[in-house]
């Protein structure tokens, strides 16, 4: 029993410095959120203005105040990004605009092309599968010049269509629900074919039906990955509007530090409400998958 | 049992968020429209431009403010430019005839709410039946 508490004790000493070290961040941009613009810019501006030269005059050099208790809490910074900045709000949309094609396009080729290369029989289907998932292990950085090459070919470069189909047939789906089809059995899928179900007719109606929880892990995994893409949106986008607010996040700590905060929890509510949601699909397929998170 | 309803809670604030999104975004382009200066468009025809359209340039010069139209965040955008006159003569006291008006294409700005400035965004008034 004693035992039995001290490894719980020590589990605690451990776990909680981590979970609050995780949680920092969040709590962070939160409380800074209710700040005004005029404390933000006194408490982190590297600058030394009226507002923040005492240290200076007092100690002889400028110090960066940290803090999580605004001075007077106020909701200016959201007042001013929800209802005076259309420019930001547009890009949230764009976020949007490149994040749901991509999601339901994964949803719909990832499982098909995971029962192909997991169902069909043909030559050099290992070898295949190889190369694809090889892809996935490259940097998104070194696939970007043959993604722009072939964009140029399609002519859709300058376009949101650069960004969503090489994100919709990222292999890293197809490599989650694939592990999962490997302890998927077999006999299920050859009774449905014995009964006359074809493939595709086995997919749709024994195969899907049991893809649910790793469809869900796959696409909380997705939203992440593309919720924040910013290499992609640089190089295939022309005019500053059409990015995401991934990539404007950093101008608005330049440009319009008092609105940051506001906007980065304005930012990460949508993908703490996918993470919330699709919480126990993500532990369920990722250990479906046979995988370590 | 709990899961489901969490999952609901949770998925109800996604909606209401989403929605509230969408009602800002209609608020804060309308407020940001309404933000701009008005203008009234004017045309100049073959080289003759109404005396009121004239102003000085930010140089002191005599110009007339072109209003051009680009792509913007949400549309069409409308932003000044200003082009300066070089060769003209008075007409008489509401015209005036500049040498290479011609190749002003653009309208350009007769009246204005506010002051304006080269590439400042603006928007066009509508005449009424328009």
């Amino acid at each position: 029993m004693a035992k039995r508490n001290v490894k719980r004790a020590a589990a605690w000493l451990f776990l909680l410095p981590a979970a609050l070290a995780a949680l920092f961040p969040i709590v962070f941009i939160l409380a800074n959120s209710f700040m005004s613009g005029e404390e933000v810019v006194s408490r982190y501006s590297a600058e030394v203005l009226e507002t923040n030269a005492g240290d200076l005059i007092s100690h002889g050099i400028h110090f960066v105040r940290f803090g999580i208790r605004p001075k007077r809490p106020t909701l200016e910074q959201y007042r001013r990004l929800l209802l005076e900045s259309p420019e930001y709000l547009r890009m949230f949309w764009n976020s949007v605009l490149i994040l749901v094609p991509v999601l339901l396009g994964q949803s719909l080729i990832a499982p098909l092309t995971a029962y192909g290369f997991e169902y069909s029989r043909f030559r050099g289907r290992e070898a295949v599968y190889f190369a694809y998932i090889v892809i996935m292990l490259m940097p998104t950085q070194l696939l970007l010049v043959p993604n722009f090459i072939v964009a140029g070919w399609l002519h859709i470069e300058n376009s949101y269509l650069a960004i969503i189909l090489p994100a919709m047939f990222h292999p890293l789906g197809v490599f989650l629900i694939r592990q999962q089809l490997k302890g998927f059995p077999r006999e299920c899928v050859e009774a449905a074919q014995l009964d006359g179900a074809g493939p595709y007719r086995a997919y749709r109606y024994v195969v899907r039906p049991n893809l649910r929880s790793v469809v869900a892990a796959m696409l909380v995994l997705l939203f992440a990955d593309n919720w924040n893409i910013v290499d992609q949106a640089v190089v295939f986008l022309d005019k500053s509007f059409e990015n995401p607010l991934s990539v404007y996040l950093g101008d608005v700590a330049v440009g319009d530090p008092g609105m940051f905060f506001a906007t980065s929890v304005f930012y990460l509510i949508p993908a703490l409400l996918v993470f919330l949601l699709g919480q126990d699909d993500l532990a369920e397929g990722i250990s479906l998958s046979n995988l370590k998170a | 049992m709990k899961g489901r309803i969490f999952r609901r809670a949770v998925m109800a604030v996604g909606l209401l968020y989403f929605a509230a999104v969408a009602a800002a975004t209609v608020i804060s382009v309308e407020n940001a429209r309404a933000a701009l200066p008005e203008v009234e468009l004017a045309v100049v025809e073959d080289g003759v431009i109404d005396t009121s359209c004239l102003g000085p340039s930010s140089a002191g010069k005599l110009a007339v403010q072109t209003v051009e139209r680009e792509e913007g965040p949400w549309g069409s955008r409308y932003l000044v430019k200003e082009v300066e006159l070089v060769n003209y003569a008075r007409i008489d006291l509401t015209t005036m005839y500049v040498f290479g008006a011609t190749k002003i294409s653009a309208p350009i700005v007769k009246a204005t709410s506010d002051p304006l400035s080269d590439g400042q965004e603006v928007r066009i008034k509508q005449r009424k039946g328009s």
